[in-house]
């Protein structure tokens, strides 16, 4: 059986061990930023980040969301997912409070990746790993 | 007591929230809006589109709400997987 060419596999990691997947923001003028990011799946919000990437990468505003962590302000932004062929302006939101919640996992992570972006593709994992790869023929 | 609405930003979320029904009854879902002070100042069929327009009236997009019309935007939600009991 053969692997699809492209795909983003990372081991888990953290305490306790967590999935995760890099992910790019891309702003004006070439601007990139590769963030780790926690993946949750139970998320329903396609990414959470510092209000520091958010202020640096935001394309506009969007409307905010009252959370138990308190106001997430919202924002577009352009992302890329390696390994995925994926690109496009997706619905970000900040909240310096859920990253330093991630952070406490592992200090790499930079925020949540959720379900809308994650099922932009197959995500999957197993005893060691997380993966997601490009969607099938389903 | 009620909380002073701090910035334009602020102003352009209550007003969505009280033109939504309004916009999803007059735009075609999808239809990209740009909000400022309040007010709608352009529209277009697609993110870029919508950008371009608002700079053409001297304007900049990313200080603007941007929303699409017939799309829900949840006013409250909880993140489950995180601890937020603190």
């Amino acid at each position: 059986m053969t692997r699809p060419k492209s795909n983003q596999r990372n081991p888990y990691k953290g305490s306790p061990p967590r999935p995760w997947l890099r992910l790019r923001l891309l702003g004006e003028n070439g601007l990139i930023r590769e963030l780790q990011l926690l993946a949750d799946t139970g998320n329903p919000y396609p990414l959470i980040n510092s209000s520091a990437n958010m202020a640096r990468f935001k394309q506009g505003f969007s409307p905010d969301i009252e959370t138990n962590f308190g106001r997430m302000k919202g924002g577009w932004i352009r992302v890329a997912i390696p390994g995925l062929d994926f690109g496009g302006r997706v619905l970000g939101y900040a909240s310096d409070a859920i990253v330093a919640s991630a952070m406490r996992s592992h200090s790499g992570f930079e925020g949540l990746i959720g379900l809308p972006l994650l099922r932009k593709g197959e995500y999957g994992g197993n005893a060691r790993w997380f993966w997601l790869r490009p969607p099938g023929r389903t | 007591m009620r909380k002073k609405m701090n910035s334009t930003a602020d102003q352009n979320q209550v007003a969505f929230r009280k033109m939504k029904a309004m916009i999803d009854g007059t735009y075609p879902k999808g239809r990209f809006l740009a909000m400022e002070r309040g007010q709608i100042v352009a529209d277009a069929p697609s993110f870029d589109e919508l950008a371009t327009r608002v700079r053409s009236q001297g304007k900049n997009p990313k200080e603007m709400l941007i929303v699409q019309a017939g799309v829900e935007y949840t006013e409250t939600g909880i993140i489950l997987a995180q601890d937020g009991s603190r």
